[in-house]
């Protein structure tokens, strides 16, 4: 037997006290875990949201949202310009364009008029009504709304085009750079006009090929069709116009700074938005939480170094007299401190398997409940859209983000986390035991014989 | 041989100066049985103290052969507690969660001797003071008075020390037992030569002794 076998022999010495002091020590370093876990949880998240919600910055024609509003579109060469700026990674250029029925394609809509598609029929066969009233089409008028083209130099950020995630479900996407009369096209759309890879439709009188199916999961987004940025330019006759850009940043870090660079190479001529809101919207509950459990975490930490070193403290004074014996029969401070530290180790130890199933039981209430009290005192805003088109769908993207950001937060107690909380608690009982081990250091051999 | 030189111990307690042990001079020689006797607060739990390096004199020398253990530090007072000295206390003193036979293999666990070693010769001391079979695996709590002193003495032989200082080693038992005691202790101080220095109310080991002192407010004088 040597000093660290007696150490944990003397752990179970007095049953109900190590009862007592394992369950006080388990209920904090249960804290522990439980912080942990929603900490780790919650920075996860925090990365999840920043990378889907992107580091963009939107850059549209000034007084233009979509197909509403006026102003004059970007020009192709001025976008090119934003690439070079610092910490931007790369640019997306698009333009969009509406695809008639009558004039511009053979395609027919696979989304029915219906009262809402009523709108665009006063745009594109009454005119300029003065009417403000949205009504549905006469029965004698067929009328079906226009099909939504969006030209892009990034097939692969297709998804962001037309407001939805986007999985090419047959065929492929076009070259980014190319001018061939080529288009993918949405699962709706290929549908209703029968459409497959390799088979072609008329758009501005030109035969374009499909290269591509999406599936956007959502009506309106399978009704679209995306043009390389060239084509739909060459096709449209908007050549050399951009219609919004977006310009990928480095970093969100980066934000901030790459939108004010933005707006200065723009000018009057655009209106520019970034994620920053959205982030800042979607984290900031998170960021409470992560703040909140941090500093949980540390008084977790404190309280358990405090109820060690009391225990600690109470079980050096009560055998002082064996301390003195130890010492007066040739025992090396060292070694009596080894002892004691040992013990208080096990403690520990035991403390932290109770406190890690506890942190297994409770990890998610608890996180529920910060996430209910931190929800419920920071409303997000929606983000940075102010109409239809490319900014409205951005801000939707960020106000689901930022729903999402605290839907579905679960904390999972891993492999890690349970080595953290082990090592919390030796290193809590170490903590603990070195105000002992000081006061072990004081008791005097000699008081062994005057006590007696 | 123990030489004792001119030894003083003045306690500063609220002010006043109490002298617990004073000048006191005397030589023991190997094998002896020495009683010190003393009503209480005589100094003798003092005096022990100082013989066993537990606490430091204000004068004088405790020399051990040659060496003046009152100027040992460190390293070499550890040594000294460890493998020179032997003791045996009134209430026993036993680690209470250990085994009779592990409460006598702690001192050599300390003197760093190896397991094999501990167990043979902590199972030899055991037997030698009357205590054999499953005794030896009981903790002190199941054990008598009687037992539980057997098991210190054997404890305080653990390391072959040259002097075993025992403070009213026969204080808490019935005369029998008491007897028992005393003889097993003047045997042993015969058989391994080693000095035994006991201080006593019990004039049943000073009647054992082969040198009896008696101590007054801190004065040594023999009898």
């Amino acid at each position: 037997m040597n000093a660290l076998t007696r150490g944990s022999r003397n752990a179970f010495r007095n049953p109900l006290r190590t009862l007592a002091v394992t369950a006080i020590l388990g209920i904090s370093l249960g804290l522990v875990v439980v912080m942990l876990a929603a900490r780790s949880a919650v920075t996860t998240r925090i990365t999840e949201v920043k990378q889907s919600i992107g580091n963009t910055v939107t850059v549209s024609p000034a007084g233009a949202r979509g197909f509403l509003g006026g102003g004059e579109p970007l020009t192709q060469a001025k976008v090119d310009e934003l690439a070079s700026l610092a910490n931007v990674t790369s640019v997306d250029a698009t333009i969009d364009a509406q695809l008639r029925g009558d004039t511009d394609t053979n395609l027919e809509s696979a989304v029915a008029a219906g009262t809402l598609g009523g709108r665009q029929r006063r745009v594109f066969i009454e005119g300029s009504s003065s009417s403000g009233s949205v009504q549905s089409p006469p029965a004698n008028e067929t009328f079906t709304p226009p099909i939504f083209a969006v030209g892009t130099n990034n097939p692969t950020y297709a998804g962001e085009m037309v407001g939805a995630s986007v999985n090419i479900s047959d065929g492929s996407a076009f070259d980014a750079g190319t001018d061939a009369n080529v288009a993918i096209i949405g699962k709706g759309l290929a549908e209703k006009n029968s459409l497959t890879v390799g088979k072609t439709f008329k758009a501005y009188e030109k035969d374009i090929t499909v290269v591509g199916i999406y599936d956007a999961g959502n009506e309106f987004a399978n009704n679209a069709v995306v043009f390389p940025l060239k084509t739909l330019q060459i096709l449209s006759d908007q050549a050399g116009d951009v219609t919004s850009a977006i310009v990928h940043v480095d970093s969100s870090d980066n934000l901030a700074s790459v939108t004010n660079a933005v707006e200065e190479k723009m000018g009057d001529s655009a209106d520019v938005s970034s994620s920053e809101e959205s982030v800042k919207d979607a984290i900031t509950p998170l960021e409470n939480i992560r703040s909140i459990a941090t500093t949980s975490l540390l008084g977790a930490l404190i309280a358990a170094t405090v109820i060690s070193l009391l225990a600690m403290v109470m079980i050096v004074r009560e055998r002082r007299k064996e301390i003195a014996v130890l010492k007066a029969i040739g025992a090396s401070e060292p070694t009596i401190i080894t002892q004691f530290v040992s013990e208080s180790v096990i403690l520990s130890l035991l403390g932290s398997v109770v406190g890690i199933i506890l942190g297994f039981i409770l990890s998610n209430p608890i996180l529920r409940a910060l996430l209910n009290s931190s929800t419920s005192t920071s409303v997000p805003s929606v983000g940075t859209g102010e109409g239809p088109g490319r900014g409205m769908r951005i801000a939707v993207g960020g106000f689901r983000a930022v729903r999402g950001a605290v839907q579905d937060l679960a904390a999972v107690v891993d492999w890690h986390l349970i080595m953290y909380g082990v090592l919390a608690a030796i290193g809590v009982a170490i903590v603990g035991a070195a105000f002992p081990a000081w006061l072990i250091g004081k008791v005097r051999p000699a008081e062994v014989l005057r006590s007696e | 041989m123990i030489t004792v030189q001119k030894l003083s111990k003045t306690f500063v307690s609220a002010g006043s100066k109490v002298h617990a042990v004073r000048d006191v001079n005397f030589q023991v020689e190997p094998g002896q049985l020495v009683a010190i006797v003393g009503k209480s607060g005589s100094g003798k739990s003092t005096l022990l103290a100082l013989l066993g390096a537990l606490d430091a004199p204000t004068d004088g020398s405790v020399l051990v052969g040659d060496a003046d253990v009152t100027k040992f530090h460190g390293r070499k007072l550890l040594g000294y507690r460890r493998d020179t000295i032997g003791f045996v206390f009134q209430n026993y003193n036993l680690v209470p969660n250990l085994s009779a036979l592990e409460n006598v293999m702690l001192p050599m666990e300390f003197a760093g001797k190896p397991a094999k070693e501990r167990h043979r010769r902590a199972t030899h001391l055991l037997n030698q003071v009357g205590l054999t079979g499953d005794k030896l695996k009981r903790t002190p709590g199941r054990l008598s008075g009687g037992e539980q002193q057997r098991v210190a003495i054997a404890r305080a032989l653990a390391n072959q020390p040259k002097l075993i200082l025992a403070d009213e080693p026969t204080g808490n038992l019935d005369t029998a037992t008491s007897q028992h005691i005393v003889e097993l202790l003047h045997d042993l101080a015969r058989s391994e030569q080693t000095t035994v220095i006991a201080v006593t109310h019990d004039p049943a080991v000073a009647k054992h002794a082969d040198v009896t002192y008696s101590l007054h407010d801190g004065r040594l004088t023999r009898e």
